[in-house]
């Protein structure tokens, strides 16, 4: 324990009491002249996203209550706009091929903790119906949920969810039943002050009989069928003293039939030899039988229509917006110019990047959490006036983009959804589900994230994990569930049909690239399980160190060995790793490695090494910053990087989103260009020559070494593990025996014996105080701060931190 | 400069005893006038000798009134235990910090909301000074030292003139989430 400094009062002291009294005076009649400043965006959660005009329609799991997790209705869904006056809303969920939910009053309402994300959002309204958490659907007229979680889509052969086209304020599902090809219009129509939802299908022929769910109803509900004519008809659904009219029009060979099975009112559609078209008019729960309203309708309505005119592209639905980008200062080797985001747009869109990628003629598409998509125009080397065109919304949380032969692909919480923009107007107008197998569970946590592809044009995305984990039978009980999604690495076909996991115990892999040798790199978050943030090498097959999603039946003693562990003090959050690959940037960077993170919004350097088949890099952070936290960058056709990020929990961005271009500027570097582990040492290496005087000064030097434990703990939270004295939370002191220099005065070898060739223990055996710990040899990480000089007076100031796992048997070539 | 630092002495004598009745007001008039902002020996940073930083309690109390404020934080939680301190201006204001957290923390009092972003960000570049920016210094009032998970910190500091100073947490980019407010009082 410090104990307070016991100094008697001196007349210098008390000098110093009257200079900090005078002082102080000064300071607060400053702070009084000063108008009070709004606290940074960060210290307040956000309600950007209740404000914000979402486009015709938001997809989400939507909750009616944000802390039961029973009261979650659906997983996937996507809640349609259908009226405005008053506000009505039908939910198709993606899954289950069903109307999840339909209600008036507003739309959704989110919650403020973690601006919107820890909590699903619920239906800001009255419910008018709903229907169970079972196919909307049934091709033997049963309903059973035939997955073997209750998560992801239901087998192609019963249904398959094909996409949206987006038509004016119409939004129209397709999806198939069987062989049946369905087109469905969501609707909403006030008939005598009563709301009434209608759903309008057109179905192509098939010889499988198809039953439809309609709506849930009490066991005990009462039906008579009343005719309007041979193509229409209603339903009276009676319970009690309440009455619920159900009409239904079209055409049909024979008469289609009704029934109520578990709770449901069921359609059972006769033969469909050919295509049929027709609507449900689903009204509300009245008191008495008031039905009258429905048989008027029916009576006045025209044919049901040809839906196929809703696929074509429809009127432009967003204006373009513009911004002034401000390019940076050339000072240093690196220039940073942002390219400003219209945070300040007329739908209230709450900008929040998380992906960036380019189309061939340069333009950029980004991609922001809170559901939308924009395209970016007016990249150039000189950026001036910026263009942005909203081209889609409603999306489930992007957190991935790639273009691939200029069409957009999107990652979702619910699907890879491929754009399609047809009269290339600058509007999406069909959202095509490329693959929907990725299960969306109950837990915010577990995000999907990422989209990256490899010269054989495979996808790559990832998927989080809940939190908190549920752990040793603690914890809430809807984080209990691991589904066999949670903490992978995807790899999905070219044509999206093949969706394979390769990799397995990731925790947050929030940020990941490939080369084009196909190595993958991935970037994880403190928490459980990983004492403090990484940069893992992708190994196919194999687990990388988050215990809850080992999905083996024993559980691992070991992992892949990271590139880099990244102190909590340095990167509380790093998200994507990138290979750089400019022919801008120096190359001798070339294959190294960029981070980006979310949590310092900073850009930092590893420099990687090879030892023995492993990969093993030294971290540090380029004297940049960045509006917002970031998220991912991809390097252009031009040679930059650009980077796409936002700020929300445990960032310290400013911004709430930001858009930057990192540009070399041909003035000498001044980090090193490779740091290396050699027999005995370690070499760091620069581009310029060192003051021999001061580089091979041993006092300009100061390293330390650690290691981490493998434990269920949440991160070690700062402390860093004595590798010298286990149990001790103190770094180690590195004892360097000399200093030398190359023969090209380029590089300087530290000479440390204890690094001795082969692998390096830093197994600690189990800490008593760290729960569920694995004894296992996690890596040696040393710090190096660094004083020193090139011949021109430059300084060259840094502090550094290597991880090594390995230690090669090739000593320093002077 | 040396001459100019006496004279002022001088002049802060004088005044010393009015300072002690607690004149606040003729005090900050009279540092208005005498201490120009850009002076840079009798600049802001000056504020931060620790031979007074740390002084024990029973010492300084003697000069002025004092008032004593127990803060702590505890698990991983990102947060004091006080996040709103009223202080008397010009009272000796001595803070314990009892860091029973996982992590380390400190306490930093800045001049104003202004001033938390800034000396957050250059914190995070000044892990060999315990988190405190040598640059940014001009924007702090006091601070601790870092408390080390499980340790316990002290350090007192004359209240400022009426107004409101955020403390922070700058360690590890702790400022977005670990903040009170100093409000002193007439």
């Amino acid at each position: 324990m410090r104990k307070a400094i016991d100094k008697r009062f001196t007349v210098g002291q008390m000098a110093n009491l009257v200079k900090q009294l005078l002082q102080s005076s000064v300071v607060a009649l400053t702070a009084t002249l000063i108008s009070y400043t709004p606290l940074q965006a960060q210290f307040q959660p956000s309600d950007n996203m209740n404000p914000m005009d979402h486009g015709p329609f938001v997809t989400s799991t939507i909750s009616y209550d944000p802390l039961t997790t029973g009261s979650i209705f659906v997983n996937k869904g996507i809640a349609v706009k259908v009226g405005t006056d008053p506000q009505a809303v039908m939910t198709f969920d993606t899954d289950l091929l069903r109307v999840a939910s339909a209600w008036t009053g507003g739309f959704l309402h989110w919650y403020l903790e973690r601006d919107g994300l820890e909590n699903w959002p619920s239906p800001d309204g009255f419910t008018h119906f709903e229907t169970g958490k079972t196919p909307g659907w049934s091709l033997n007229g049963e309903f059973k949920d035939p997955r073997s979680w209750p998560y992801g889509p239901i087998p192609k052969e019963i249904g398959r969810y094909k996409g949206l086209y987006i038509n004016g304020d119409h939004v129209l599902f397709s999806y198939s039943i069987g062989d049946s090809d369905v087109l469905e219009l969501p609707g909403f129509e006030e008939i005598d002050d009563h709301p009434v939802f209608t759903r309008t299908f057109n179905l192509s022929p098939t010889k499988e009989t198809l039953s439809i769910r309609v709506l849930q109803v009490p066991e005990n509900a009462g039906m008579e069928i009343l005719s309007v004519s041979d193509s229409k008809e209603y339903i009276l659904i009676k319970v009690g003293d309440n009455t619920r009219v159900v009409g239904l029009q079209g055409v049909f060979d024979s008469r289609a039939a009704w029934r109520i099975q578990n709770r449901h009112l069921i359609l059972d559609l006769p033969n469909l030899n050919q295509a049929v078209q027709f609507k449900l008019a689903i009204g509300p729960i009245l008191p008495g039988e008031a039905s009258k309203y429905m048989a008027t309708y029916l009576e006045q309505s025209k044919s049901v229509p040809d839906l196929s005119e809703y696929t074509q592209p429809g009127p432009g639905q967003w204006e373009t917006l513009q911004t002034k980008a401000v390019m940076g200062d050339e000072h240093g080797a690196f220039a940073v110019d942002e390219l400003t985001i219209p945070a300040d747009n007329p739908w209230k869109s709450f900008i929040r990047l998380m992906d960036i990628d380019f189309f061939s003629d340069g333009r950029a598409v980004v991609v922001s959490l809170s559901g939308d998509v924009w395209l970016v125009e007016g990249i150039k080397e000189g950026l001036e006036t910026l263009k942005w065109h909203r081209f889609a919304t409603g999306l489930f949380q992007p957190s991935g983009v790639k273009v691939v032969n200029d069409q957009v692909y999107v990652t979702g919480q619910d699907q890879i959804t491929r754009l399609h923009d047809s009269n290339n107007d600058g509007f999406a107008d069909y959202y095509e589900n490329f693959n929907n197998e990725i299960m969306a569970s109950t837990n915010f946590h577990a995000f999907t994230l990422n989209l990256e592809t490899d010269t054989e044009g495979n996808f790559y995305f990832a998927k989080s994990t809940p939190w908190p984990p549920y752990l040793g039978g603690k914890g809430p009980s809807k984080n209990a569930e691991i589904t066999p999604h949670h903490g992978v690495l995807f790899r999905l076909s070219p044509d999206g049909e093949k969706l394979e996991i390769i990799a397995r115990g990731l925790r947050n892999p929030n940020g990941m690239d490939i080369n084009a040798d196909g190595e993958i790199i991935y970037a994880d978050n403190e928490g459980n399980w990983v004492p403090t943030s990484k940069v893992h090498r992708i190994k196919q097959g194999a687990f990388h160190g988050f215990i809850p999603a080992s999905h083996q039946p024993d559980r691992p003693d070991s992992f892949e060995p990271p590139i880099v562990w990244t102190p909590h003090y340095m990167d509380n959050s790093p998200a994507k790793p990138i290979f750089i690959k400019s022919n801008k940037w120096p190359e001798v960077l070339h294959d190294n490695l960029l981070l980006a993170s979310y949590g310092r919004a900073n850009l930092s350097m590893i420099l990687k090494e090879e030892v023995d088949g492993v990969w093993q890099g030294a971290h540090l952070n380029l004297p940049l910053m960045f509006k917002s936290g970031l998220e991912r960058g991809r390097f252009h056709i031009d040679g930059h990087l650009y980077l796409a990020g936002m700020t929300s929990w445990q960032s310290i961005g400013e911004d709430w989103g930001s858009f930057h271009r990192v540009r070399y500027t041909g003035k000498p570097l001044d980090i090193p260009i490779s740091i290396n582990t050699r027999a005995g040492g370690i070499e760091l290496s620069f581009i310029q020559n060192l003051d021999p005087q001061i580089a091979t000064n041993i006092e300009n030097y100061q390293l330390q070494k650690w290691t981490y434990p493998w434990t269920s703990q949440y991160g070690t939270r700062g402390k860093l593990y004595s590798v010298d004295n286990p149990g001790a939370t103190k770094p180690d002191q590195v004892k360097v025996e000399s200093i030398r220099l190359s023969d090209d005065g380029k590089s300087v070898f530290l000479e440390i014996p204890a690094l001795k060739p082969g692998v390096v223990n830093t197994s600690i055996g189990k800490l008593e105080e760290l729960p569920d710990m694995i004894e296992a040899s996690l890596g040696l990480v040393i710090s190096i701060s660094y004083q020193i000089s090139t011949t021109e007076g430059m300084e060259l100031n840094h502090m550094i931190h290597k991880t090594i796992h390995k230690v090669p048997s090739e000593g320093f070539a002077k | 400069m040396e001459i100019i630092i006496n004279r002022l002495f001088e002049v802060i004598k004088h005044y010393f005893m009015k300072i002690l009745v607690g004149s606040g007001f003729v005090l900050c008039l009279v540092s208005f006038f005498l201490i120009l902002p850009k002076s840079d020996l009798l600049g802001i940073s000056r504020l931060y000798n620790p031979s007074f930083q740390n002084t024990p309690l029973k010492t300084i109390s003697k000069y002025s009134d004092t008032t004593v404020v127990e803060i702590s934080t505890g698990g991983i939680d990102l947060h004091y235990s006080v996040t709103e301190i009223r202080a008397k201006a010009g009272d000796i204001l001595l803070i314990r910090y009892i860091n029973e957290g996982d992590m380390s923390h400190n306490i930093v009092v800045v001049r104003g909301e202004e001033d938390i972003r800034p000396v957050g960000i250059a914190a995070l570049q000044a892990i060999s000074s315990d988190w405190i920016p040598e640059k940014e210094k001009h924007r702090i009032i006091a601070y601790s030292e870092l408390a080390n998970s499980g340790e316990t910190v002290e350090f007192s500091f004359i209240v400022p003139p009426p107004g409101t100073y955020p403390y922070i947490c700058t360690y590890s980019a702790h400022w977005t989430q670990m903040q009170g407010r100093l409000i002193s009082t007439e």
